[in-house]
């Protein structure tokens, strides 16, 4: 292996298995809403918007895009109201006012009543006489009373307002400060009314948030989850999760005996191509099928679309279309273009071409995208080399093509935007025409018009158009592969490109009865990889939505362990028949992992953080001398259990020289191909 | 009532355990309005206050006019208090205007302010 390529390898190892959090900043009002954090399995809250907690301000520094999260933790959300809001400042604003006018109101009537109350008891003393001490008692506190009363109708309707003159006229009509409380009540009525109207107002004004959660597993449906008080959603059941990796779930089951199945097939058939029983050739394509059946269908689809798109024969037919159709527009231009304008004429000699060539663009375009399809087969080739040179190298060569076929994927979505362009075309055309026909309305212009719509429905046009249709409809096909590619490679990436649907079930909720939230990853059914997305979608009236899209990537942190199914190189330390070689065998280890949090910096976590070393037992079946075997040992193993080593003892082996004591180099092949993009679930 | 030449009226109020608006000024001054508004009754008045216009200022002795009105020529209403006839409060009679109405409102503070004395 040359220096350079054991650089690379390095490289792309690292990058496969030391995945970090990711953080973007705060771009919204959105963002700045949601605050997470997470809280680990033993309590211990850990930060996420913001590199210290702060729980007291909640201040959003940072977006996670993703954060590593571990899978038995919780995710806590605060939500906090966005700085300012135009409902909340009518509520908080108009609408507090008139509560406290109708409350000054409220009180101006009890003393209103306490005040009339005192008044016919004083009057009362007063005609019927009392002592005098008693009836000075009486005036003082009714005195009080009146003196309370005005001084706060005042401050209510100072002197010079309108209510403040018709109160006046009120009392001066005969009735005194008692004629005032129907005049009050008015007040109260118009009150409670205007209350109404400002939140009949806030109704139709109010600013909503929007919370919806999902869980993103590479290959499968989002999956809407539950979000406490912001949806009608079920909550999800504790989903059954040993992190010892021995109690397995039915689909954990399921999912290690496939791989089991898999692996096993795999050796096998490298096995047999190192026997020369079966050709380089005949293995990969099954290699890849085992690997990954739907991806090695759609390389065959692809192909065969490939190879009909690219067929110079049909490219030649579709160009020779659009020629015939090109000379039929300008022979029809030419004959009729007496008496037009030069720039007319230019125009409209020059649309035709200008539609070929957009055409022939377009199937550039869609040959471009077809070739990286094609270079998915290049995959298949490359499994050559792991007979060849069954060395890191070739891992290397497989991640890197697959990325590249990913990226030249992704690259050739525009091709999906096809017939936007020929509508363009055709609509460019048709618009000259027109507006050329308002220009000038004689003789000649209406029959160029006449003549371009001869020739648009002319069986030139048709012809050319029906070819690129047929076309077309093999690029569609195409596209559909590109998508499902996508879907299979998609899972190395960090990104979610993925639109999630609205969930009926989910609330917009009143920014003014916003409540925090959490969700609990215990009780959802993630594995390690899969992404929690959360979305925050805040409404306000007159403006477009906000949206606000955190990303968790599930992981464990701390101590954890797992069944891991391997395809290692074993070979026997003594044989006696001499042919103690390499050779594939299946293995299943019990790996111990660590995995430290960001925030730990010790020696420790500077010792797991990069190379990711694992230690576990495994089991494993051998072949050697024709004699199968079972045998266990240690294995030890880095990079997330990339790259494994181990040694163990046959005990099918009676003897020394049967190859009792193996050692094995090896792969957890599964995890590798799905790091690289490639490996179904 | 308006005093002119006599003011009997205003002396036997001012020995009663009455509070008592003095207004000092023509009837058409804003002392007259405000008196003449004030007789409409009903606005509030009470059994214990009393309401005079003294159209003839000099029939307000020179130590009146110091303790009801503090010696201000431009005050031309004094409320004196129920029991003390002391003034509780004293100022120009528009005050007790509101527009071309009366400052009814006003004038039952001033009153209950007297009430106290």
């Amino acid at each position: 292996m040359s220096p350079r390529a054991g650089l690379v390898l390095l490289l792309a190892l690292l990058a496969s298995c030391t995945q970090r959090s990711v953080y973007v900043d705060p771009a919204s009002s959105t963002d700045r809403m949601l605050y997470f954090f997470e809280v680990d399995r033993n309590g211990v809250k850990h930060p996420i918007s913001s590199k210290e907690l702060d729980l007291e301000n909640k201040e959003t520094k940072r977006v996670p895009n993703p954060a590593l999260v571990d899978i038995d933790s919780l995710l806590e959300i605060k939500v906090r109201k966005p700085p300012s809001d135009p409902a909340a400042e009518l509520v908080g604003g108009n609408a507090q006012d008139l509560l406290d006018e109708k409350d000054q109101i409220l009180a101006l009537m009890e003393l209103l009543d306490e005040l009339t109350a005192a008044r016919a008891k004083t009057l009362d003393a007063h005609r019927t006489g009392v002592p005098v001490a008693e009836l000075d008692a009486l005036i003082e506190n009714l005195a009080d009373l009146k003196i309370k009363f005005v001084d706060a109708f005042k401050e209510l309707h100072p002197k010079g307002s309108d209510a403040h003159k018709a109160a006046n006229k009120l009392v001066g009509s005969g009735g005194g400060l008692g004629a005032l409380k129907p005049f009050l009540q008015e007040e109260i009525d118009a009150i409670q009314a205007r209350d109404q109207a400002i939140k009949d107002e806030v109704k139709t004004r109010s600013t909503t948030l929007r919370l919806e959660a999902f869980l993103d597993s590479p290959g499968e449906e989002l999956v809407a989850l539950h979000v406490d008080k912001y949806d009608s959603l079920d909550e999800q059941r504790l989903a059954v999760r040993d992190r010892a990796g021995l109690n397995l779930s039915e689909t954990e089951r399921a999912e290690l005996t496939k791989q089991m199945e898999k692996t096993e097939a795999i050796a096998q058939t490298l096995n047999a191509v190192k026997a020369k029983e079966i050709s380089i050739k005949e293995a990969l394509p099954q290699t890849l099928g085992i690997v990954s059946p739907k991806l090695a269908a759609l390389v065959e689809r692809a192909q065969i679309l490939a190879e009909k798109l690219t067929d110079p024969e049909r490219l030649a037919k579709v160009k020779e279309d659009f020629e015939k159709a090109a000379q039929a527009a300008k022979t029809a231009a030419e004959d009729t273009a007496q008496g037009l304008s030069a720039d007319f004429r230019a125009k409209a000699e020059a649309l035709p071409d200008e539609l070929v060539g957009q055409l022939t663009t377009d199937a550039d375009a869609a040959k471009l995208a077809l070739q990286a399809l094609v270079k998915a087969q290049a995959l298949v080739d490359s499994w050559k080399s792991l007979k060849e040179d069954p060395d890191p190298t070739t891992m290397l060569n497989i991640a890197t093509q697959s990325k590249e076929v990913y990226n030249d994927l992704r690259g050739s979505e525009a091709i999906l935007d096809l017939p936007g362009w020929i509508a363009d075309a055709f609509e460019k055309t048709t618009t000259l025409i027109k507006l050329e026909a308002k220009a000038g309305a004689d003789e000649t212009t209406k029959r160029v018009v006449a003549e371009f719509e001869t020739w648009l429905n002319g069986p030139e046009v048709a012809a050319a158009y029906e070819h690129l249709r047929g076309y077309y409809a093999d690029v569609q096909e195409a596209s559909e592969i590109i998508q499902e590619v996508q879907l299979i490679v998609g899972l190395g990436d960090t990104k979610v490109d993925r639109v999630a649907p609205e969930v009926p079930e989910a609330f917009d909720v009143d920014i003014e009865q916003l409540q925090d939230t959490s969700l609990d990853l215990k009780r959802v059914a993630s594995k390690d990889g899969d992404t929690i997305l959360v979305r925050g979608t805040l409404k306000a009236p007159g403006r477009d939505p906000v949206e606000s899209t955190a990303n968790f990537k599930i992981t464990h942190y701390g101590w954890y362990a797992k069944l891991v199914a391997s395809v290692v190189l074993v070979r026997p330390d003594e044989v006696a028949s001499g042919d103690n070689d390499y050779r594939f065998a299946p293995a299943l280890g019990w790996m111990h992992h660590y995995r430290p949090r960001p925030e730990d910096d010790g020696a420790t976590a500077g010792f797991f953080r990069p190379l990711r070393p694992a230690a576990g037992i495994h089991a494993i079946f051998l072949n050697f001398d024709n004699e199968d075997g079972f045998g266990l040992g240690g294995t030890v193993s880095f990079w997330e259990d990339r790259l494994q080593v181990g040694s163990g003892y046959n005990f099918s082996a009676d003897n020394s020289d049967e190859g009792r004591i193996y050692y094995f180099v090896g792969s957890d092949l599964f995890g590798m191909l799905q790091a690289v993009g490639i490996g179904d679930q | 009532m308006i005093i002119g030449d006599d003011r009997a009226e205003l002396d036997a109020a001012l020995g009663k355990r009455v509070s008592i608006c003095v207004l000092v000024g023509a009837e058409t001054a804003d002392a007259g309005k405000v008196h003449a508004f004030l007789d409409k009754k009903g606005w509030g008045d009470e059994p214990w206050n009393r309401w005079f216009l003294v159209t003839n200022a000099d029939k307000i002795t020179s130590d009146e006019r110091t303790a009801w009105f503090g010696g201000n020529a431009v005050k031309d209403y004094a409320f004196l208090g129920r029991k003390t006839k002391a003034s509780a409060s004293s100022g120009p009679a528009g005050d007790l205007l509101d527009g071309e109405d009366c400052d009814y409102m006003e004038c039952i503070k001033k009153f209950a302010e007297a009430d106290k004395k």
